[in-house]
């Protein structure tokens, strides 16, 4: 059996080593884009903000995973042909396979306005963005642009702050931060918060051109659609991604928003695999999907790697939107859905400006905000995702204290011992 | 040799939350009660007592054989040590407080270092002394917490659990 | 290690063949100890909680009601305070009933027998005596001792008579002042209460209040118990469990009051030939904890053992019975006795024990129960006829009996003119580098003496003079220090020569002992009075002297009582236990530095004798060197 696996991040990785436990004699190679080494993709703003050298980001390094019987092979992949199971590299190499995945993941969106070409206008997704951006900060860049108002751009922000770019701005489209995440009243938390730290947020703004800096080649400001002018040295663009669905699509494979795969991870392409990122689930709770979301990129990595190495097993849609993230001492966690009835708890303790906010309807609880006061999240988690009725749930949120019978359920079993 | 767990009698737990110190005093620098308190350390405790419907209920983490937290972990700290060990501890400098293990454990038993700069933690074991008990088992005064192995039946009914969870 | 006495090693395996339950089973049963309480952070004050604070900062912060940690310990700490100072106290009252019931006419059994004393402790509390009779003048005396125990209008006479100006200064600046014993004791109850005092300074204050109280009954027990049985002077004795004789009926009277313990010496000398017509050699009475150190210091009877290892000579089969009073006493005896013969008698209405066999003992009736409980350890003896016995052979010379009068008659002998010269020219001179006062109880958590025989050894070698009390003394007792030859053996150089000179001035032939077993837990009260009349000769106030007092072994509240008012009244206090107030900084920091500013002693906690010998020694140099006078390095 010869498995090969197109992208070497959190889905190809985790494929790869399911796939190796479920058949230990499997020829399994990876073919990673940006090198040998897996890195942690979501730490880039580590790297960016100065807090960390890539040896400390690497989720595998190649040697990690060659101990685990895996290969790993550098390099682009630019078509694959499901009839013969080749896949076609960059640089001539052909890869033959018996069962391929995609695990492409996705790409930033970069607006598609004049002067996005410039040097210094781009987006954050890969280390070799952050290893642009601290090299245009090297180069004396003091002002900073981030547009969009999400995880991306939150994160960027933060860690231009870190990386001491005296002024970052973000300009935010929506009345609020973290929109698709948050209610109004915690993104006003958050935003009080990026404001402590220096961050110039422009609400209901957004850009109109990019215009280039007094040396040429760079970019020097961001043009808004209100005329006013932004100095930036760095624009980074937070407004969203796209499934990298090319080699699917070139290959005659069916894609949505992303590459279209059943419950057992298959694409329409005979023997291909897609999962992460690059993947959309058909079917039902499969529409919103892909999430761009690691740990569900881990799930359906894991899933597909063991479907490929020749165990059936389908992976359920229906998972929930779950975001966890910190900024200094700003800790947010959103789970599932806002709506229904709501239940708020705020606080001074534990942490100054600490809220945790419940969603719920038909006593079952469709997601929850929590921001500083991340206690037990966890648990509340569980109850999103399994949609559980829990009578009196508004009564129980509200006091933060779940009833014991959806404790020990949510616990578990087979530990909690009971007296014969 | 098979990983043992941490069994909890919830019945004989009076909440009496010794438990909890002893976790945070075996996680302390001094590595004794008085002398964490003495020196004025703020160790956090790895376990939980739930009050709920007039019943305690101790928990911690399970150390799930396909873990949510492991799963979850963005930075390649939390993960699946030797022996079944769920744990960040011997990769506490990857950890950035994220959250996403915290946000991620349907235990609960996932929390914050409460340092400055803070880390998860959770139960990692490094707690036991020769003898092998963990700190919380030996603080137990009713035996609501006991430790050895889950046998066959019960082991199965919780991957049956877990794997349910995990897809629902 | 359970135990360093060698006696209590041997017993503690007979009970283990016998299946028998000791201190240290139990101990190890209540491990794990709950950290709540052994930091002093568990509330049980209204029935809200029990509240707990979490020391390491989580959740909860705070008890229902609101109370702090700060609040909460330092609640904790004067309640216990306040019970110390009731058990003290209550002792005391019950001395001054038994004299009041003599003057009065009410009881026979309590007559005046030191009327030097009477007359001297009626002139230090302004009772004049002149052409008075004795029984006119004790009445006086009586009377006046139990008004100490209700609400004054003055400062606590009892408490303030006996120390320094200076240090009644220092009281009334802070406003530790108690004005009478119980309603002192009654304040700190209030304050307690939920929802009264919550300023842990203000509490804390109030405990030093209730420990200046505790002070005035200890002292009253001491001065009364001089006047009603005799005021000690040195007198030679052994201890420990070797002292038991197969042959005779064996009583041991264990407990605190001499008001049972001394009418049960006197019955004993009488009921010889009842004991002998059960086929007895005698009657052997044995002391155990401080009721031993009471009827040693003033009849040369045998210690038993002390504190921690109490039950233990139950399980030689040769103790007919164990007679108790309060304080001090387990319960557990009578389960220890319920597989012997030995009879476990309570005489006290207010202290009984299920299981054991009371037999009331009051002032009026004193004679005839003495008489009843030496009868029924006579049956008891009898009973016990075919048994197998198994004592020890193990017990240590004793020279005991110092008062603060024995203690200057003895020193006299070298300056008649001015007893206490030539111990402070000896204090000047270096040769004593310094006193300290070694009290206190056992606790089952530190091996058995483990710590009193440590810091012993180390201070005695370095010349610094060692007092002893309570279960302290015994375990000195015990393990000959309380001996001429222990002088030989530990006492550094300067401070033999000086034990070397007292011992020949007096004709004993050999030096005293280099630990002087100056009585029970409350003579304690006899060390303040050495330290006042040096203090007051030398023109300083206590805060300034090279004395400290240690508790290495402590566990009582008792315990917690008396290190209070020894640091409220200057000295440099060790404990041995970590006392249960680590869960709030304010407080801890205060007891062991804070108060150091306010009233000149402070409280060093330290596990480690070696370490704690180094401490204390530092203080003592410390306070050399305030005096102006030569100090020495550890």
């Amino acid at each position: 059996m010869n498995l090969v696996i197109v992208g070497n991040s959190a889905a190809g990785v985790a494929a790869a080593e399911a796939a190796r436990r479920a058949s230990p004699r499997a020829r399994i190679t990876v073919i990673g884009d940006e090198g040998a080494q897996a890195y942690c993709r979501c730490l880039i703003p580590e790297i960016l903000a100065g807090t960390a050298d890539f040896s400390r980001i690497i989720l595998r390094s190649g040697e990690d995973l060659r101990r685990e019987g895996i290969e790993v092979a550098g390099g682009r992949a630019v078509e694959i042909l499901p009839g013969p199971g080749r896949v076609m590299l960059e640089d001539g190499r052909e890869i033959p396979y018996d069962r391929l995945l995609l695990a492409t993941g996705a790409a930033p969106v970069l607006p598609d306005l004049p002067g996005r070409e410039l040097q210094g206008v781009m987006g954050f997704r890969d280390y070799s963005d952050a290893l642009e951006a601290v090299r245009i900060a090297g180069a004396g860049a003091g002002d900073a642009v981030v547009l969009g108002g999400g995880l991306v751009s939150l994160k960027a922000a933060h860690a231009l702050k870190k990386r001491g770019f005296a002024r970052v701005t973000l300009v935010v489209k929506s009345p609020h931060l973290m929109s698709k995440q948050l209610d109004p009243e915690s993104a006003g938390l958050v935003g009080r918060a990026f404001e402590g730290m220096g961050v110039r947020i422009i609400f209901g703004a957004d850009a109109s051109a990019f215009l280039p800096g007094p040396g040429g080649g760079g970019v020097g400001s961001v043009l808004l659609e209100d005329g006013r002018e932004i100095p930036a040295g760095l624009v980074i663009a937070g407004k969203g991604v796209r499934p990298r669905t090319g080699l699917a699509e070139r290959a005659g494979g069916a894609a949505g928003r992303g590459i279209l795969v059943d419950s057992c991870l298959r694409t329409t392409l005979p023997g291909v695999y897609a999962a992460g990122d690059c993947a959309q689930v058909a079917g039902p709770g499969g529409e919103e999907a892909p999430w761009g979301l690691w740990p569900l990129a881990v799930e359906q990595g894991r899933r597909a790697g063991l479907n490929m190495a020749g165990r059936e097993e389908p992976w359920q849609p229906g998972g929930v939107a779950q975001n966890a993230v910190r900024f200094g001492p700003l800790s947010v966690i959103s789970v599932g859905r806002r709506g229904g009835e709501e239940v708020a708890v705020r606080r001074r303790h534990p942490a100054p400006g600490s809220l945790r906010k419940f969603f719920f309807r038909d006593d079952r609880l469709l997601g929850y905000v929590f921001v500083n006061d991340i206690r037990d999240a966890g648990l509340y988690t569980w109850l999103v995702r399994s949609g559980r009725r829990v009578p009196g749930l508004g009564r129980f949120l509200a006091g933060e204290r779940l009833p014991l019978e959806a404790m020990t359920w949510l616990s578990g079993r087979d530990h909690i011992l009971r007296e014969g | 040799m098979e990983f043992k767990e941490i069994l909890i009698r919830p019945d004989k737990c009076t909440g009496c939350l010794s438990c909890r110190l002893a976790c945070a005093a075996a996680h302390s620098r001094a590595g004794n009660f008085l002398g964490a308190v003495a020196a004025g350390e703020k160790p956090r405790a790895r376990i939980f007592v739930h009050r709920a419907g007039g019943k305690n209920l101790p928990l911690n983490c399970r150390h799930c054989t396909d873990p949510p937290c492991v799963d979850a972990c963005v930075a390649a700290s939390m993960h699946t040590a030797g022996g079944g060990l769920v744990t960040n501890h011997d990769r506490q400098e990857r950890c950035i407080g994220c959250w996403m293990c915290v946000m991620s454990c349907p235990f609960g038993a996932i929390r914050d270092s409460g340092e400055e700069d803070p880390r998860a933690v959770k139960c990692d074991r490094q707690c036991a002394p020769g003898d092998g008990l963990p700190a919380c088992v030996r603080a137990c005064p009713t035996g609501a917490l006991t430790y050895g192995t889950v046998d066959q039946f019960s082991a199965s009914s919780r991957e049956e659990f877990l794997r349910k969870w995990l897809q629902c | 290690m359970k135990s360093h006495d060698t006696a209590v090693r041997v017993m503690l395996d007979a009970a283990r063949d016998q299946g028998a339950e000791t201190v240290w089973d139990r101990h190890a049963k209540q491990d794990p100890r709950c950290g709540f309480g052994e930091t002093g952070l568990c509330c049980r004050h209204c029935s809200q909680g029990p509240c707990r604070i979490n020391p390491f900062g989580e959740d909860p912060q705070k008890g229902v009601c609101g109370a702090d940690a700060d609040t909460m310990v330092a609640r904790g700490l004067v309640r216990a305070i306040a019970a110390g100072c009731a058990s003290h106290s209550g002792h005391a009252k019950h001395l001054a009933h038994a004299l009041h019931k003599w003057a009065k006419g009410h009881s026979d059994h309590y007559p005046v027998k030191d009327e030097a004393k009477l007359k001297a402790v009626a002139g230090r509390m302004g009772i004049s005596g002149e052409g008075m009779e004795t029984r006119q003048l004790a009445g006086q005396l009586a009377d006046l001792a139990l008004k100490q125990f209700a609400e004054g209008e003055a400062p606590l006479a009892w408490a303030f008579n006996h120390l320094t100006a200076g240090r009644r200064e220092a009281l009334e600046r802070l406003g530790a002042v108690p004005t009478g014993i119980e309603n002192t004791i009654a304040e700190m109850l209030h304050r307690t209460h939920m929802g009264v005092d919550a300023d842990p300074v203000n509490l804390l204050i109030g405990g030093i209040a209730c420990a200046v109280a505790d002070y005035a009954g200890s002292h009253m027990a001491t001065d009364l118990s001089d006047i009603l049985f005799g005021t000690p002077q040195p007198v030679a004795s052994r201890a420990n469990l070797g002292v038991m004789d197969a042959g005779k009926v064996n009583i041991a009277l264990h407990g605190h009051n001499p008001v049972l313990s001394d009418l049960l010496v006197r019955a004993a000398l009488e009921m010889e030939g009842e004991a002998g017509e059960a086929g007895a050699a005698g009657i052997n009475l044995m002391g155990v904890c401080c009721t031993g150190n009471e009827i040693l210091m003033r009849h040369g009877v045998p210690s038993l053992t002390h504190s921690i290892s109490q039950e233990l000579p139950i399980f030689t089969g040769a103790l007919d019975a164990m007679v108790v009073d309060y304080q001090c006493v387990y319960p557990s005896l009578v389960a220890a006795a319920s597989c012997a013969h030995t009879r476990v008698i309570t005489t006290m209405g207010m202290a009984k024990i299920s299981g054991a066999v009371h037999i009331e003992f009051t002032e009026e009736n004193a004679r005839e129960s003495a008489q009843k409980i030496i009868r029924e350890a006579i049956g008891a003896f009898k009973s016990r006829k075919g048994r197998a016995v198994s004592i020890p052979e193990i017990s240590s010379e004793v020279t005991a009996g110092f008062s603060v009068e024995a203690i200057v008659g003895a020193l006299s002998k070298l300056d008649p003119a001015d007893p206490l010269k030539p111990l402070i020219d000896n204090i000047v001179g270096g040769n004593i580098q310094g006193v300290v006062l070694v009290a206190g109880c056992n606790n089952v958590k530190v091996p058995q003496d483990e710590n009193f025989l440590g810091l012993a050894k180390e201070l005695l070698a370095r010349d610094v003079l060692v007092l002893a009390t309570g279960c302290g003394a015994g375990a000195y007792a015990r393990h000959g220090f309380l001996t001429p030859g222990a002088a030989e053996k530990y006492a550094g150089p300067g401070l033999k020569a000086v034990l070397s000179a007292v011992g020949e001035a007096n004709g004993l032939g050999g030096p005293l002992p280099p630990v002087l077993h100056i009585g029970s837990c409350v003579d304690n009260s006899r060390a303040v009075d050495i330290a006042v009349a040096v203090a007051n000769r030398l023109g300083v106030d206590t805060d300034k002297l090279p004395v400290a007092a240690s508790a290495p072994e402590y566990k009582t509240e008792k315990a917690v009582s008396i290190g209070t008012y020894a640091v409220a009244f200057g000295l440099p206090v060790h404990l041995g236990v970590v006392p249960p107030v680590l869960g709030s900084q304010t407080v801890a920091g205060l007891l062991t530095a804070g108060v150091k500013e306010l009233l000149g002693g402070w409280f060093i906690v330290e596990p480690d004798p070696l370490k704690a010998a180094e401490a204390i020694f530092g203080a003592l140099q410390e306070r050399r060197r305030g005096l102006g006078l030569a100090s020495r390095p550890w």
